[in-house]
């Protein structure tokens, strides 16, 4: 085993006097995660409620008895029981396994739009802002002329145009996501770029890429971070929209979206069940999300620190 | 619930037979003559019958134009038969095997809107609309009368066809409302083509007054109609309403006389959650059950790899459990189809007379996967399949299940949703590399449903079909006059057809038919003639 490096000079002095033993490499993670629960129990709520979405989108196969589209014998429409924890809906199908692999959906839908959405609002928002002028004018201009359409009839469109599917539905999001952040982005460049280290940097002779990708961005992360985690829950909202007007991702696989509006409200009376989980999903998702982006605004927000909740 | 096909086709009859005692009872009053239908309609992509096949087209036509035959309908009248009367002809005679003649009504007059303006109909108009029908570009429905040599008026009221050909199903196309509905010349020269709503004027019991585009259709009595008296009801409001849970409130409302699926029926699965409530809120309800024409098929390109193969189609026929569809998507009461639907009573052949082809259409994996692999495809294969959900979760639900049963033999199907429009200008043409899932028109007689669908290069041999044994059977049944001999010849297409599994058939609900009981002397079927169905019928309210 190769030896530890000494540790710098100031670190060493900054441990604590008295140490019973080697700490665990997680114990100051853990430590920031307890910090975060009890300053923040709301969003650590639903940090819990994103981890529980990612665990089941990503070992669906494991935890989900049925696969989505099995249909089992005689269990149609069946409700809630020990063998079926959430019932079965009306083609004999498990809901409690399409609701985990629905989970693959909107997590896939929600992470891969904030992804591609955040880095093309950062790049035009963070440009935009920082190189100002005509630049700026028509950059925002374009931007304004996107916004000043309803936000369903972009996404229509587009959907509309591509057709449905899990990556058509990315890209229509995304577009639309994509325009919204960066006017935010834009204004937080704007605030940055007026600091004296931005205007020493430059007097010093540091180029453009320089000055953007190491002042500019890691002070406007804490912005970037907090639109990513807020968009989670309206990207999630919005998938599940279009799923319930028939653009999300086809049939057979589930989406909490399509299952609300398919035979969840065909059966509506008769089995309830088939609606109702969806919806929980759906609520618990989106609530899940926004309380998470909430704390991790009011923790990364220089402003708002020192809130209780 | 578990019906046998037979047992459904005979509770249509009786289910039939009930209702028919209480308009006699109705018979017994003197006709209302006003009042306002309120019908659930669809938006119509246009109002060009010659350019469309899509019933929201045609149904909207029904109330307005008319033919020179029509199908009788009324409570005496089983649903699944279509006996042929007079619509714009008084009289017909068949000199001989390919000659007709008709006799025009006298004082026949056009809507009184521009350009005709109420001009009175003569048998020049009827040769015009024929020959139009037959040449203008895209009319899918041309197949209809492609036997047809020459259309001639002798005078102002008798029109003589000649046909190339024996053809025995010519009366029935003419009554078929698919097929030629009568417009005057002025109008196609007037706007180009049919489509504008400014264009609908025809000779029908029903002028169109308003059209608003997404919102609904009203209609007026047409105070020139030429059967005298006719229509009772004065005015029809159709309302477009695409969504299902909006249709349920407004129908448990009273918003609408007929139920507000095609044909004027109600979806089982609707029906079993709003049943009770029906009762207390509209007890004078009726209804008449009768299996569907309606029939969802899967077509693919057997000119090509894998489905070139009749193991590959007979090996998908098996793999369907078509008893389990039924029960998932009708409440258990459906019809299993052989190519012609059941619901064509006369017909259809019975599973029991199908012969070796019937054990296609039981449920058998191990069957279907030992026939894959006989095919050369012992893991199966992937596949696309062409998809249009029509607004309809029975339909979508059907289709998953379709799309189980063929990934349990192998055959891993994605599935390519394309808007409808996009869907009935490409797939249901034929228009596809590999599958198609989706319903075909309701037909009311099976010369339709064989004909276009199987007959080499016709716009609807979805399946790219060429096989001279069943070209060669379908041109002889044209020319059977003989009802029996005929009947044998489909028949025997049919045996073929099994075998081959050219489409995978799938099958049909048993349809619901509601409506309100003040709505007299109407009793309902399938077919897009909803504006036949209600010429007679008044409301007592």
């Amino acid at each position: 085993m190769a030896p530890r490096p000494s540790p710098p000079l100031g670190e060493a002095w900054a441990k604590p006097a008295l140490e019973s033993g080697p700490a665990h490499p997680l114990a100051p993670t853990l430590r920031a995660v307890g910090r975060f629960a009890r300053r923040k129990p709301l969003g650590a709520l639903g940090a819990l409620i994103v981890v529980a979405m990612l665990v089941m989108a990503a070992f669906a196969e494991r935890i989900a008895p049925y696969g989505y589209d099995d249909t089992i014998r005689g269990a149609r429409m069946q409700p809630p029981s020990a063998a079926h924890w959430l019932g079965t809906d009306n083609l004999s199908r498990d809901m409690w396994s399409r609701i985990v692999y629905g989970a693959r959906v909107s997590v896939t839908v929600g992470f891969a739009t904030i992804g591609l959405a955040i880095f093309l609002a950062s790049v035009i928002g963070v440009s935009s802002g920082y190189f100002g002028g005509a630049y700026d004018l028509v950059v925002q201009r374009i931007v304004d002329a996107w916004l000043s359409f309803p936000y369903l009839v972009i996404i229509l469109s587009v959907m509309a145009v591509l057709g449905p599917g899990l990556l058509n539905l990315v890209v229509a999001l995304t577009i639309l996501s994509a325009a919204i952040n960066s006017r935010v982005i834009r204004g937080a460049t704007i605030a940055v770029a007026q600091g004296t280290y931005v205007e020493a940097a430059r007097a010093l002779g540091c180029g453009h890429a320089r000055i953007i990708t190491r002042h500019i961005l890691p002070n406007v992360t804490a912005t970037i971070i907090i639109l990513a985690t807020i968009g989670l829950g309206a990207v999630t909202l919005a998938e599940s929209a279009l799923s319930f007007l028939g653009f999300g991702v086809p049939p057979p696989f589930p989406s909490w979206g399509a299952m609300l509006s398919g035979s969840g409200r065909t059966y509506m009376f008769r089995a309830p069940w088939m609606a109702v989980w969806p919806g929980v999903a759906i609520s618990l998702a989106v609530f899940g999300f926004n309380m998470l982006g909430d704390a991790l605004r009011d923790v990364l927000d220089p402003r708002l620190r020192g809130g209780a909740r | 619930m578990d019906l046998s096909r037979r047992h459904v086709l005979r509770l249509g009859g009786v289910a039939l037979a009930g209702t028919a005692v209480r308009p006699s009872h109705a018979r017994g009053q003197t006709p209302k003559r006003g009042g306002t239908l309120a019908l659930r309609t669809w938006d119509p992509p246009h109002f060009d019958p010659l350019q469309t096949i899509s019933y929201k087209t045609h149904i909207a036509l029904s109330f307005t134009h008319s033919r020179l035959l029509k199908h009788k309908a009324g409570p005496s009248v089983i649903p699944g038969t279509f006996p042929i009367e007079g619509d714009l002809a008084e009289s017909w005679r068949q000199p001989n095997e390919t000659t007709y003649v008709f006799k025009l009504r006298k004082g026949v007059r056009w809507h009184p809107k521009p350009p005709v303006n109420g001009r009175e109909l003569t048998a020049d108009d009827v040769v015009y609309s024929v020959n139009h029908f037959l040449t203008v570009k895209g009319n899918a429905n041309a197949y209809m009368l492609r036997s047809l040599e020459k259309a001639e008026a002798v005078d102002r009221h008798t029109v003589k066809f000649t046909l190339k050909e024996p053809f025995v199903w010519f009366l029935d196309m003419l009554a078929n409302p698919m097929a030629v509905a009568v417009i005057a010349r002025e109008v196609v020269e007037k706007y180009g083509d049919l489509k504008k709503a400014e264009s609908v004027v025809g000779t029908g019991p029903w002028m169109l007054d308003a059209y608003r585009p997404n919102v609904g259709l009203t209609f007026v009595s047409n105070p020139g109609y030429f059967i005298a008296g006719l229509p009772y009801i004065a005015r029809v409001e159709m309302t477009v309403d695409e969504d299902n849970a909006s249709r349920i409130a407004a129908f448990l409302a009273g918003k609408y006389d007929l139920g507000w699926e095609f044909p004027g029926t109600i979806n089982r699965t609707d029906w079993v959650q709003i049943t009770d409530t029906l009762k207390q809120k509209r007890p004078n309800l009726k209804t008449v059950e009768f299996p569907s024409a309606v029939m969802s098929h899967i077509s693919m390109r057997t000119d090509t790899k894998p489905f070139s193969d009749v193991r590959v189609r007979q090996a998908m026929s098996l793999a369907i459990d078509r008893q389990a569809i039924i029960d998932a998507v009708f409440e258990g009461v459906g019809v299993i189809n052989p190519p012609v639907p059941a619901a064509l009573r006369e017909w259809s052949v019975p599973m029991d007379k199908l012969g070796e082809g019937a054990k296609y259409y039981t449920y058998d994996p191990a069957e279907a996967k030992r026939l894959l692999a006989a095919a050369g495809y012992p893991n199966g294969f992937p596949a696309s399949m062409c998809f249009t959900t029509y607004g309809s979760t029975i339909l979508v639900d059907a289709m998953q299940l379709v799309q189980k049963y063929l990934k349990d033999v192998g055959i891993d199907v994605k599935l390519d949703t394309k808007e409808y429009g996009a869907y009935i200008s490409t797939c249901f043409y034929g228009k596809f590399d590999s599958m198609t899932y989706g319903p075909q028109t309701g037909f009311l007689e099976p010369d339709n449903f064989l004909f276009g669908q199987y007959y080499r290069e016709e716009l609807k041999n979805q399946s790219h079909i060429d096989d001279p044994v069943v070209s060669d059977l379908l041109v002889r049944q044209r020319r059977t006059v003989d009802f029996a001999k005929r009947r044998e010849v489909i028949f025997d297409i049919q045996r073929h057809l099994a075998k081959q599994q050219y489409y995978v058939q799938m099958p049909s609900g048993v349809y619901i038919g509601v409506w309100e009981g003040a709505l007299k002397n109407y009793a309902p079927s399938f077919g897009y003639d909803y504006g036949g169905r209600l010429m007679a019928a008044w409301l007592d309210r």
